[in-house]
């Protein structure tokens, strides 16, 4: 299994763990990624001028060399997908190829890492590789962007691939009703205070739920929830303590891989307590 | 035959019906086109009006007309006021038909040329003309009814509709719950009065009980249906209960005995007052059938099976509530949030909580939420449509029930659109809001349950443009009613067909409510739609009236349009082939049986010599109304069956607007047809042919796609399209969608192959020259 491979911005800054654990999970599920050569940003939600936000996208789909393109980030993720849609406009197409130099022809697949893991190789594959089942609970945490407004693989409002994941891992994936509300991440600079309320939100239903550890598919997620757990804490005056896990990283414990190799010790929210736990 | 050699007057009345005909097709010059020798046009503004008809009969009478065609609204609307008009003036009523000009084209096609419509509408008028000249008088067959009325449904309507029959007429009631009662028996007050609904309920289950002219039978279902309408043969299924209802005398010895916990009375005023057993429960001891005193516990009962004879049905299946666990965002099911159902039954006589209102840990609730419309008005395709009309009140009723229960408790109805329309109920809201319950206009977001059991609500105050949040104790869903399960698969039995909402199709949605669109069916309460008990009983009462209506006639009248056997070698083929053993050999000839047979027409294309026809459908006047109706203009022929065609007075009722090449040709049903017929369409200049069947009787179904294969291969000398498709009555805009694709392929061929022509006597030309 091969891609094409959009790593984001984030994977070679904030995102460290996250790369970690991806590289040493995917070689070895046998799940190749070539990374794009000379890829940029995807804009995030910060550029506001629609046809510069689908020009990004465009420019990264167009070095595909015909491969479906994998991405790890939610956000990237969603203006791959929605950059496709809109050059459904022919009108777009033809401005936005206008100023590439390699032309996009509107044909490439953008995949989210999880549809890879649990779609393409699927999860009766990745039950072979489970060395050792993680007897935890795990909040399943999606994030805004990934199944809505819609995406081939999962139910906009109730997914649950991430669920069926963490199962597949021996985890139990808890009841969480906040699956898909959003982080607070993208607002984290404009409006603080909104965006560690809707942080805190999702920190307390999870520590009520009693999970041991919150599952998340994103970087973005992760800087919010991780990072700037301490601000919630300090805020609200409340005790969170809530290890936030990548999902690879979540993966590459039940194979057994060590927790260094997989970034687990480059967490702000310490995981010690939780990897003891989860039985390494 | 007499009848034939005597010159036919036929008289044409063409309606302009207001307006509704008349805007859109030009009917003098129609007029002009159609009339002849013997045939008179008479344009009036409403036909079906007293001057109307006044002006058909004095023709008659004078002697001018013996035949009458009427172009004008659906035959379902006014035939049967027709007919018996002209009967009355001395004129066989099978000597009128109609010819739908308004759901079938000025409805249908005022979009297109006036040129293309006025078109069709001559085609239809000289079709039915010359169909006209040619069929022959025929009285109906008499056929005496069983006096006896299956109600199916024990719920207010099913028990209002037996009582209100049972003093004249022989009633069976059948129920599939182990008590009657319906939704009813689990509410707790009733709107508008705030009666409480078993005080008024009881004595009517009671009074059903004990009436000697009624048969009850609970946990029963339908299982199949035989015969015909007047005269059904109807098999029922019987679920055991163990107990057996007649002995049971409710002394409860049993349940004392029982250590499963298995053997109970569903609640005090369960009508049978009689015990049953939760068979998944009891363990079979014994202790109950040793204690019984009147030796009423049977452990061994089994399912059951009996047939019943019955002249008519009255449907009263009433309503289900949709599952609202579809709406991801409401969290459904979850502890402390409640369908209104589940609230009802708290306060009802079916409670299990001694009638008080509480949370799962039993304390009573200090904020509930009522949440509207849960899965109703919803046009995204996962809800239902329609308004299910009582949760506007009812929802109403239920907080101020709570106000009442303790009045520094909160009650918030979070509504889209507060529907109090009719008598007594804006009064009610009012009421209500004079009580100090909360209203929020807007829709829930999404309730979110909180670890501590309480439930938080999202929702936009639309009034105040705002967004906000609120916790409550109990949320109360308002969900979707929809028909209840199995309503569909014994619509289909009894060739009842339903809406696109699932709920039963009235025979008219305004004038005949009650009837469906097979005789000896009707309906009432909720299997018609949503509504409050006031109108399921009305409806009960009306269903009651009809019935009785139908079978004080003694008779039926059955369709004369039967096979008639012209010539027979004594094959036997017909006798195979008819599905409902109305043929057999005698003497060496086919013989009919004409109470049995349904006039399918299966049997004429099945006769390997051509020897039967159906009468007034045979061969030579299909073909020759197929001729008249081709003569000026070309068009795409549909030959449709009933059902269907009833899908197409819906899609006029809409204004669904389709091709005006599509002319139809109504027949009792499509497998009258044979190779000959469709032919003859494709000769006279058909573009192409369709048959469309919207029977879910399965003795034509089944046969149907035979049918199209034999008549493909056999026509297929003429390179035009023909296409089979099936549609029920619901699926009207199925219906548009296919006569819409279909005519412009059939053009498309058309236009093909007249180039083709063209360039060939092109060529032919050059080779002269
Ligand atoms: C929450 C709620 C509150 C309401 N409150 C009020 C109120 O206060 N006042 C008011 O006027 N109206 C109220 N209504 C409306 C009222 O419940 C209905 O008008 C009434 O119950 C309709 O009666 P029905 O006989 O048509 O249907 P149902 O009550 O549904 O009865 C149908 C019966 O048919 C049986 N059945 C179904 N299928 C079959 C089958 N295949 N074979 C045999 N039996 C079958 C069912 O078991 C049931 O017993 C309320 C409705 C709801 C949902
Ligand atoms: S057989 Fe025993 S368990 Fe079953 S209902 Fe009777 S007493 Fe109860
Ligand atoms: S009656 Fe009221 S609550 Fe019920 S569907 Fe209609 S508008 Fe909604
Ligand atoms: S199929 Fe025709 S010939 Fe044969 S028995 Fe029937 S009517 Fe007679
Ligand atoms: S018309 Fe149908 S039911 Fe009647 S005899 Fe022929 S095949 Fe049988």
């Amino acid at each position: 299994m091969k891609y094409s491979y959009y790593p984001g911005c984030a994977q070679h800054g904030t995102a460290v763990d996250y790369r970690m654990s991806v590289e040493a999970v995917m070689s070895r599920l046998g799940i190749e990624l070539e990374e794009i050569k000379n890829w940029n940003c995807c804009g995030a939600l910060h550029v506001d001028d629609r046809s510069t936000r689908v020009a990004l996208s465009a420019r990264t789909l167009a070095a595909t060399k015909g491969l479906d393109v994998a991405t790890p980030c939610n956000l990237c993720y969603s203006n791959l997908m929605r950059a496709n849609t809109a050059l459904e406009d022919s009108d777009l197409k033809n401005r936005v190829n206008g100023a590439l130099v390699i032309k996009y022809e509107g044909n490439a697949k953008p995949k989210h890492l999880l549809e890879v893991v649990v779609k393409d190789l699927g999860l009766a594959k990745l039950v072979e590789q489970v060395k050792k089942p993680l007897k935890i609970k795990a909040v399943p945490y999606y994030g805004c962007l990934l199944t809505r407004p819609e995406n081939k693989f999962d139910s906009p409002e109730n997914p649950g691939s991430l669920d069926n994941l963490i199962s597949t891992l021996g985890a139990e994936p808890v009841k969480y009703y906040y699956k898909t509300k959003c982080c607070g991440g993208p607002i984290l600079i404009t409006n603080e205070n909104l965006a560690l309320e809707l942080a805190k939100d999702l920190l307390v239903m999870a520590k009520d739920s009693g999970a041991d550890c919150m599952v998340v598919t994103c970087p973005m997620c992760h800087l919010q929830l991780d990072a700037k757990q301490k601000a919630v804490e300090a805020k609200f005056n409340i005790k969170i303590d809530m290890p936030i896990i990548y999902f690879t990283q979540l993966i590459g414990l039940a194979m057994g891989i060590a927790p260094a190799e997989l970034g687990l010790d480059k967490h702000l929210v310490p995981t010690d307590k939780f990897i003891s736990k989860a039985g390494r | 035959m007499v009848d034939n050699e005597k010159p036919k007057n036929i008289g044409v009345y063409l309606c302009r019906c207001g307006g509704n005909i008349s805007d859109v097709v030009d009917l003098q010059s129609i007029t002009e086109s159609v009339k002849g020798e013997n045939v008179t046009v008479n344009i009036q503004d409403y036909l079906c009006s007293s001057a109307g008809q006044e002006k058909i009969k004095s023709d008659i009478e004078k002697g001018k007309i013996d035949r009458v065609v009427i172009g004008s609204c659906s035959p379902k609307l006014h035939l049967e006021t027709f007919r018996s008009m002209v009967k009355g003036a001395g004129v066989n009523p099978n000597l009128l038909e109609i010819t739908n000009i308004r759901e079938q084209a000025s409805w249908v096609h005022d979009k297109e040329g006036k040129d293309s419509v006025n078109s069709k509408v001559r085609g239809l008028i000289k079709g039915a003309v010359a169909r006209m000249s040619s069929i022959e008088p025929l009285v109906p067959l008499e056929k005496k009814l069983v006096d006896r009325t299956l109600v199916v449904g024990g719920g207010i309507a099913g028990i209002t509709t037996a009582l209100e029959l049972a003093d004249d007429h022989e009633v069976i009631l059948i129920e599939k719950q182990p008590y009657l009662g319906g939704h009813m028996i689990g509410l707790s007050k009733t709107f508008p009065t705030l009666d409480c609904s078993q005080c008024i309920l009881t004595p009517k289950m009671v009074a059903v009980h004990n009436h000697p002219g009624i048969t009850m039978h609970t946990q029963t279902e339908v299982a199949d249906v035989a015969g015909s309408p007047g005269d059904y043969s109807i098999t029922l299924k019987h679920s055991p209960r163990y107990v057996d209802i007649k002995k049971c005398i409710s002394c409860g010895a049993c349940t004392r005995k029982c250590p499963a916990g298995a053997i109970f009375l569903p609640f005090a005023q369960t009508v049978p007052q009689a015990y049953m057993i939760d068979m998944s429960k009891c363990d079979r001891c014994g202790a109950c059938v040793k204690i019984c005193p009147r030796d009423a516990v049977n452990l061994d009962a089994k399912e059951e099976i009996t047939t019943i004879s019955v002249g008519a049905v009255a449907i009263a299946t009433g309503f289900e509530p949709i599952d609202p666990s579809f709406i991801e965002e409401y969290n459904y099911p979850s502890p402390n949030l409640l369908t209104a159902i589940e609230f009802e039954e708290m306060l009802s006589a079916k409670s299990k909580t001694g009638m008080r209102l509480q949370k799962a840990d039993a304390s009573f609730p200090e904020r509930v939420a009522f949440v509207l419309c849960a899965g109703s008005r919803d046009f995204t395709g996962k809800g239902r449509k329609h308004c299910s009309k009582v949760c506007c009140i009812y929802s109403q009723k239920q907080a101020q029930l709570v106000k009442k229960m303790k009045p520094e408790a909160e009650a918030w109805i979070f509504y889209i659109d507060m529907r109090s329309a009719g008598r007594r109920f804006e009064e009610f809201y009012h009421h209500t809001q004079e009580k100090g319950v909360n209203y929020v206009r807007g829709k829930v977001a999404e309730i979110i349950p909180k670890q501590d059991g309480t439930l938080m609500v999202q929702y936009e105050d639309t009034n105040l443009g705002r967004k906000g949040r609120e916790i409550f104790d109990i949320v109360v869903l308002c969900p979707a009613l929809i028909p209840s399960a199995g309503t569909k698969e014994l619509a289909d039995r009894l060739g009842v067909p339903l809406g696109d909402d699932g709920f039963i199709e009235e025979k008219h949605v305004k004038l005949d409510p009650v009837n469906t669109l097979n005789q000896a069916v009707f309906a009432a309460g909720c299997v018609l739609g949503p509504k409050d008990i006031h109108d399921s009983v009305t409806e009960g009462v009306s269903a009651a009236h009809k019935v009785s209506q139908f079978l004080g006639k003694g008779m039926i009248l059955i369709p004369p349009e039967k096979p008639m056997i012209l010539e027979c070698n004594g094959c036997g083929d017909c006798v195979k082939a008819c599905p409902y053993n109305a043929l057999t050999l005698s003497g060496g000839k086919a013989m009919l049986s004409p109470l049995a047979c349904t006039g399918c027409g299966i049997c004429v294309p099945a006769c390997p010599i051509k020897g039967i026809e159906i009468r007034n459908f045979t061969r030579s006047q299909l073909k020759a109304q197929l001729k008249a109706m081709l003569e000026d203009a070309p068009g795409v022929v549909v030959f449709i069956d009933p059902y269907a065609y009833a899908a197409a007075d819906i899609a006029g009722v809409n204004r669904k607007q389709y091709s005006s090449l599509v002319r139809f040709i109504s027949l009792p049903s499509i497998h009258v047809l044979d190779a000959d017929v469709v032919n003859a369409a494709f000769e006279y200049g058909a573009t192409g042919v369709m048959l469309i069947e919207g029977t879910t009787d399965e003795k034509l179904a089944s046969r149907s796609d035979d049918l199209y294969k034999t008549l493909k291969k056999d026509t297929r000398k003429h390179k035009k399209p023909l296409r089979y498709s099936h549609i029920e009555t619901a699926q009207y805009e199925k219906l548009t969608d296919l006569l819409n694709v279909f005519a412009s392929q059939a053009g498309a061929k058309a236009e093909k192959r007249s180039r083709k022509e063209k360039g060939e006597e092109k060529g032919e030309e050059t080779m002269d020259a």
